[in-house]
């Protein structure tokens, strides 16, 4: 399970809004960040946060906490391969 | 980064509870593709992938204060969260009645545009092949600016994203996420978004 949230949230912010890397001549190269920065961010979002896969659990908490949801829907079951 | 980084991942870790589910075997998600973490992550724009993924922010009682359809700039994530929560406060309160509460989402939503920065709506720009697959239904899309209204561009005549999710979600005030029309909510460019193309398009020097 935890493999394929990696995974997924991986896709999640592999494609960057907004952000340009650039080489060392300041020049835009597309990339907005590469695999090792990936992953590491990855590794950032998985661990800081405690991310649910029912929503009703997450509603539920939310109650008990006073807080928000914030409910992400997306595509794949990545592994590489979606 | 969107999620993972900055004052968007600032937000989510202390002020959200979050969770996830898989949309594959929505009719409405994108085309299934192979994606390469060790190639990076490619540029894009703010809700750029519309079908692939969805943003939503509930109340605890699984009202839609909002839905940010596809990828977007951290900084302009964590600036719609707070938003939202704004609209909570609204949805939550005792002394307006359904109607007032309908009446200010409304309001609140068409208001926030205007107030959108510069860098947000450059930032908020459609893709290319978006704008290309809209014009062939020019007649029936909502993603076109009106004739007098000031373009961000000289000729360009389609709205940006961050306006065109806020006009959305402007007419759906604070609906129960299981009535929400997410088919249609997300219904703008091309229906199958490859994920290979935002890389291939950054590897071939695109945008």
């Amino acid at each position: 399970m935890k493999t394929r949230i990696l995974s997924t949230l991986a896709f999640s912010i592999a494609i960057l809004a907004g952000a340009a890397a650039r080489d060392e001549q300041g020049k835009t190269n597309g990339l907005a960040a590469k695999g090792p920065e990936v992953k590491k961010s990855v590794e950032r979002l998985t661990t800081q946060i405690a991310w649910k896969t029912e929503l009703q659990a997450a509603l539920a908490q939310a109650r008990t906490e006073g807080k928000l949801v914030f409910w992400m829907q997306m595509l794949g079951e990545l592994e590489g391969v979606t | 980064m969107s999620l993972s980084s900055g004052p968007a991942f600032e937000a989510l870790r202390t002020k959200f509870v979050c969770g996830w589910r898989n949309i594959s075997k929505e009719s409405y998600c994108g085309k299934s593709g192979r994606y390469d973490p060790e190639r990076g992550a490619a540029w894009t724009t703010n809700g750029a992938g519309p079908h692939n993924m969805q943003l939503f922010v509930l109340a605890a009682d699984g009202t839609v204060l909002h839905c940010l359809p596809g990828y977007w700039e951290t900084n302009d994530l964590a600036y719609e969260l707070k938003f939202a929560e704004e609209l909570n406060a609204v949805w939550t309160s005792a002394s307006l009645s359904r109607e007032e509460k309908d009446a200010r989402f409304r309001e609140r939503h068409l208001a926030h545009i205007a107030e959108h920065s510069r860098d947000m709506v450059k930032r908020s720009e459609m893709q290319g092949f978006d704008k290309k697959f809209e014009m062939k239904r020019r007649e029936s899309s909502d993603c076109f600016l009106s004739e007098n209204a000031p373009r961000t561009k000289k000729k360009d005549p389609f709205k940006t994203t961050d306006r065109i999710v806020h006009e959305r979600m402007a007419a759906r005030p604070f609906l129960a996420y299981s009535e929400f029309d997410v088919e249609k909510f997300v219904d703008y460019g091309r229906p199958k978004y490859d994920k290979k193309k935002p890389v291939m398009l950054a590897e071939a020097g695109g945008r």
